[in-house]
């Protein structure tokens, strides 16, 4: 069909049709609107202020909750962060922890259990999953000081021990080798989330499709492959996205264990530099502007992030609306 | 391929799915299974293509015991009733999938794909998603998508159900022929006694996780084994009477309340010889109103089929249903007289529900 | 004779309600908020219960006390008096650490206390030393309310095993006090324990393992400064150099680890150091003193076993040739909206007495504030205490300044930079001094 080939619409048919668009645009945003004010109120608003903070000279020293009467410093704090001699390190930290976090424990281990524990007896797998819940329930003061137990230096750490009893060298484990630790510690804490939507996502995959596999000549691993996976792309950038965001801003473990050392910044991330270099008040006066700019660049790096992910699980495939049918 | 199954069971726990079946099924034969919801249908289909391991029993595809043999290497293709099909997936890829599994070459892939869909009539529609198709056009794709492969066995679960009257009447007719033509071995689980008695070769009655009957269909009608198998193959169901068969010089009578029916010896020996009260079965079409009959009732309920109507007529407490003409406009209230061809007449012994008639 | 009746009454009722506007009237209002973990530290705040019939007397007013004691974190339980503070919620005392003048003084939460100190004789006999962490801009913005020295622990029983005699090991303070004993004295000795097997290669000498106000000692001890005449943020290079050399060539020499810095406090730390077994020299403060005993050697007899094995000296002279310590001093301040700042003060002073202080100090181990509590027998019987008191005599303490928490973190961003190997002295100083020029621009002056 070409544009041509359309009878010229008198003008009150015209009126009338675009009364119609817009009827149903309002509609849509009327379904849209609960969303947009959560998005606003909790997103847009924050950023704004953040973003408003970033600019100002803000601190304990000179602190007003009064918009007005903050003073403008315009870029100064994002020349101070660029200007940072470690702010490359520590940019480039972060992605390091989070890419590696992230695909290894929040995705990788997460997608494990959640295939395995719905893969044998249903109650046991309750009960795995149970286990992998633990770490994110508990207190992070409470289960650092469990894994510092376990890894601290002969003779008080429980590994240790076990080296001494067997005649092996002892480490002082967690100095020796800090990125393991920061990203196991924080990888067993991320596995409950996406452990939880891959298996409720697995578990509303129909019995008759997972049949259908291996009816159709595969394994069970060729099924994960070719249906299961597939089959909860969504949850999967979902998990994805959300926990790059809460790794980007997680940072209390990593203080608690390493502080972001040892040396200079060998585990500081970005959101721990924030609280370092601002946002702390152990000596007095935080900087509630500078921590700011950190938080806008933390943002900005999630949202990029995010977009990323979006092109690459082919996000406008996913929510596709169905053609019509022709037949 | 023949299938042999001995003494199967299958337990989830303490729920009992199916429960010491026995079936041999002839290679190229197709074998319908029907039985009432939750008899144990779809658990027999899942055991033997090897979804659910068989809790005791054996099962035989040819000489090889398939017990422990995953699904993947039974060479088995299978319909689901909701066609799961991969709604990820295109048709093509969805017909393509099992040869995909099996490493058959791209190109092989290609032209196997397209003639199965050309089969089915739906060459067209290959490079849409499942989502995009329609109930009958989802059924062809399953169907190919089973067929491709060039399974030994094919299996349906229920593959009708969700379609429409005509649609299922077409396809069923397909199906039958399909088979026929491509000689495969088919098991087909219905609950739809229609589909079940015209497609088959031979029907496997199924009740409560165990087989009441594996015969070919007429036999079932004709010559049913147990009440419940003369129960529930025939639509209407079979009428059901308590009687006592008495015999006096050489004549048989069946008796109930005011009811009395007499027979002749082929069917009125062994009930009057069982001693005591029997259940006397008779389908709908085997009474008749007539003028003048051996029992007169009167009408409770009239239902019009269209082309006949299915009359319930009462006799004192007794019910029967029947079938009437149309045409004779039959109304509710009134009184009519029956006639019982009494040729046709089942006899059930009413504490083991075995026919007295046929012995297994 | 009813009319009569309800007449008195309503009378009565009359007299009763003006006389409880009266009270009402008169009663001042007087919010206390203290940090403390309790029960040694509650004094913080319920000295001031103890004083207020003493304060009502004698101001002839009636006042309702609100004591709010808090064990939160530092951080959370600041950032609540800023922000209520800039609500106008504030209390009318807030106890918090001496360094929170640097902020809350600019930003306008508290008031400057130089004309009113001299109405109080109970402020006369504090340390004078004190008073030097409690000014900004030239004026004083809070009442010292405790004081800890954070002092060398030596491992009496290690010196024993090096061959030292009782004698030379019971005058060790006095020598470290004089400046006979100095940093590089205890470092050699450090070695030679290593050497002769005393102590393992690492643990002739250990710091705390975060960062903390210690670590400004070293830097004090080269000659450092971090405030000029002025007040305005000063780093020098050479003393920081120097300090960074102290550092990183301890741990060259092998007294001092390397990971010293990230070992845990409660894991590692105090356990290896509290048993006196491991360890030579340690860097602490008093309160770990009361801890150990409690926790880590309360088995081998606490405090009595710790009187045997421990000694507790000045911090050795270095550069400057003077034995120093530090302190960090708690501080009451009164807010800037607090409609009675004089009756506030009032109660300050009240509790500001060796009687009260007395009670505070010994429950929780700190040092008094007060010249006359050393006269004082409870105090003067604590063995701890009385041992320790002279180091207020030898003490620094932290600037009071908006831009000390971005010094700090610089500085010791240099310090892990010199422990670790990344850098040598001179490198670690750069780190910090771009470090605090970037983050502080013309606000610090490299000298
Ligand atoms: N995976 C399972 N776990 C536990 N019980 C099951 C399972 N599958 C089937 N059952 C039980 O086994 C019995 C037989 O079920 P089955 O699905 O074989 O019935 P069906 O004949 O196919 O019924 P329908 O016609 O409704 O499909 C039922 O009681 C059912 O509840
Ligand atoms: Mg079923």
């Amino acid at each position: 069909m070409t544009v041509s080939s359309d009878k010229p619409k008198s003008s009150a048919a015209l009126i009338q049709s675009r009364r119609n668009a817009l009827r149903s645009y309002l509609g849509a945003y009327g379904f849209m609107a609960p969303a947009g004010v959560l998005v606003i109120v909790f997103f847009l608003i924050p950023v704004a202020i953040v973003l408003y903070l970033s600019v100002t000279n803000l601190a304990s020293s000179n602190f007003t909750s009064d918009l007005a009467k903050m003073e403008f410093i315009g870029l100064k704090n994002y020349r101070t962060l660029f200007n940072d001699q470690f702010a490359r390190k520590i940019f480039f930290n972060t992605i390091f922890y989070v890419l590696v976090t992230l695909s290894l424990f929040n995705v990788s281990l997460a997608l494990i259990v959640s295939l395995l524990t719905t893969h044998i007896d249903r109650r046991a797998g309750f009960f795995f999953r149970a286990l992998w819940i633990l770490p994110r329930i508990t207190s992070p003061v409470v289960y650092i000081l469990i894994w510092k137990r376990m890894s601290a230096e002969a003779p008080f750490g429980i590994l240790n021990q076990f080296n001494e009893f067997l005649g092996y060298p002892t480490y002082n484990y967690v100095a020796t080798n800090p990125w393991v630790f920061v990203v196991v510690v924080n990888g067993f804490i991320g596995v409950s989330f996406g452990m939880i939507i891959f298996t409720s996502a697995i578990e509303s995959i129909p019995k008759d499709l997972l049949n259908a596999s291996l009816v159709d000549g595969s394994s069970r691993l060729q099924r994960i492959r070719y249906v299961i996976l597939p089959l909860i792309r969504w949850p999967l950038l979902f998990v994805v996205t959300y926990q790059t965001l809460s790794l980007l801003t997680s940072f209390v473990e990593i203080q608690l264990l390493t502080d972001g050392g040892p040396g200079l910044y060998r585990t500081e991330v970005w959101s721990l530099t924030a609280y370092h270099r601002a946002l702390s008040n152990y000596f007095g006066n935080a900087q509630w502007g500078y921590g700011s700019a950190f938080a806008v660049l933390l943002v900005m790096i999630g949202v990029v992030l995010a977009v990323i992910y979006m092109r690459v699980f082919r996000f406008d495939e996913l929510i596709a609306e169905p053609r019509v049918e022709a037949l | 391929m023949e299938i042999r199954i001995d003494n199967l069971t299958k337990k989830f726990g303490d729920v009992v799915g199916v429960e010491d079946l026995t079936l041999h099924i002839d290679d190229g034969e197709f074998v319908a299974f029907l039985g009432p919801s939750g008899c144990g249908k779809t658990t027999t289909l899942l055991t033997l293509a090897g979804i659910y391991k068989p809790t005791d029993g054996l099962i035989r595809f040819g000489d090889r015991v398939v017990n422990t043999v995953q699904p993947k290497d039974r060479n088995i293709g299978m319909v689901f009733q909701s066609y799961a099909l991969y709604p990820h997936m295109t048709i093509f890829q969805n017909i393509a999938y099992p040869l995909k599994l099996k490493k058959v070459p791209k190109n092989v892939q290609n032209e196997q794909v397209r003639q199965v869909a050309n089969v089915m009539g739906i060459g067209e529609l290959l490079d849409r998603r499942p989502g995009q198709l329609s109930g009958g056009q989802q059924q062809r794709v399953a169907l190919g998508r089973a067929l491709v492969k060039e399974p030994d066995v094919l299996l349906f679960d229920e593959p009708l159900s969700n379609l429409d009257a005509r649609l299922r009447l077409t396809m069923r007719g397909e199906i039958k022929h399909l088979q026929k033509n491509l000689g495969i071995t088919s098991i087909y689980v219905t609950h739809d006694q229609v589909e079940a008695m015209t497609m088959a070769d031979r029907i496997a009655v199924m009740n409560r996780g165990h087989l009441q009957a594996f015969d070919a269909p007429d036999e079932l009608y004709d010559r049913p084994k147990t009440r419940f198998v003369a129960g529930f193959v025939g639509n209407p169901p079979m009428n059901f009477l308590d009687v006592e068969v008495s015999q006096s010089n050489g004549h048989f009578l069946a008796e109930a309340d005011s009811i009395q029916l007499p027979l002749g010896a082929d069917r009125g020996a062994p009930p009057a010889g069982h001693g005591g009260p029997v259940v006397m079965g008779i389908r709908p079409e085997d009474i008749q109103i007539v003028e003048k009959g051996d029992v007169t009732g009167e009408i409770f309920v009239v239902e019009p089929l269209g082309r006949e109507d299915l009359i319930d007529v009462r006799v004192g407490p007794h019910g029967f249903i029947l079938l009437a003409d149309t045409e004779k406009q039959h109304r509710a209230g009134e009184r009519v007289s029956l006639n019982f061809d009494m040729t046709q007449a089942q006899f059930f012994d009413p504490q083991t529900e075995r026919s007295l008639l046929w012995r297994q | 004779m009813i009319r009569k009746l309800s007449l008195t009454m309503l009378f009565a009722l009359l007299l009763g309600l003006l006389a409880g506007f009266a009270v009402a009237q008169d009663a001042v209002s007087i919010t206390i908020r203290c940090i403390a973990s309790p029960p040694e530290e509650d004094w913080r705040c319920n000295n001031f219960a103890s004083v207020e019939a003493e304060v009502e007397a004698e101001l002839g007013i009636e006042i309702n006390l609100n004591l709010i004691q808090d064990n939160a974190s530092w951080g959370d339980y600041k950032n609540e008096f800023v922000l209520a503070s800039e609500a106008g919620e504030a209390p009318d005392i807030i106890l918090s650490g001496h360094e929170d003048i640097g902020a809350w003084a600019p930003a306008g939460f508290i008031i400057p206390l130089d004309d009113v100190i001299p109405m109080h004789s109970e402020f006369d006999d504090i340390v004078p030393s004190l008073w030097e962490s409690h000014g900004y801009a030239g004026q004083i913005w809070g009442i010292p309310q405790d004081a800890e020295a954070r002092p060398i622990f030596y491992s009496k029983l290690l010196l024993r095993d090096l061959g030292w005699s009782e004698e030379d090991i019971e005058s060790l303070p006095d020598r470290v006090a004089a400046g006979e004993f100095t940093f590089a004295d205890m470092l050699a000795t450090a070695e030679a324990a290593i050497d002769e097997g005393v102590v393992d290669s690492g643990n002739g000498w250990w710091h705390r393992p975060s960062n903390g106000p210690d670590f400004l000692y070293y830097y004090y001890g080269h000659g450092g400064e971090v405030l000029d005449m002025e007040g305005n943020l000063v780093v020098d290079r050479d003393a920081l150099v120097a300090t960074y050399e102290l550092l990183g060539g301890a741990v060259a020499s092998g007294v001092l680890r390397s990971d010293i810095i990230g070992l845990d406090w409660s894991e590692v730390w105090h356990p290896t150091v509290g048993q006196a077994e491991t360890v030579l020299f340690a860097a602490g403060g008093t309160w770990n003193w009361p801890n150990w005993a409690l926790n880590y050697v309360a088995d081998r007899g606490g405090d009595e076993y710790l009187f045997e094995n421990i000694g507790l000296t000045l911090i050795p002279a270095m550069g400057t040739g003077k034995a120093i310590t530090l302190t960090h001093p708690l501080t009451y301040m009164i807010s800037s909206g607090s409609p009675h700042p004089d009756v506030a003060l009032s109660l300050i002073a009240a509790i500001t007495t060796p009687e009260h202080n007395n009670k505070h100090a010994i429950d929780s181990f700190h040092l008094g504030i007060l010249n006359a509590q050393l006269e004082s027998e409870a105090y003067a019987n604590n063995r701890l205490l009385s041992s320790a008191h002279y180091m207020l005599d030898h003490t620094t303490s932290l600037p009071n300044h908006p831009g000390w928490n971005a010094w700090s973190g610089a500085y010791f961003l240099g310090i892990q930079a010199v422990e670790t190997g990344e850098a040598d002295a001179a490198g670690a100083a750069d780190i910090a001094i771009a470090q605090m020029q970037n983050e502080l621009g013309d606000g610090i002056t490299v000298r």
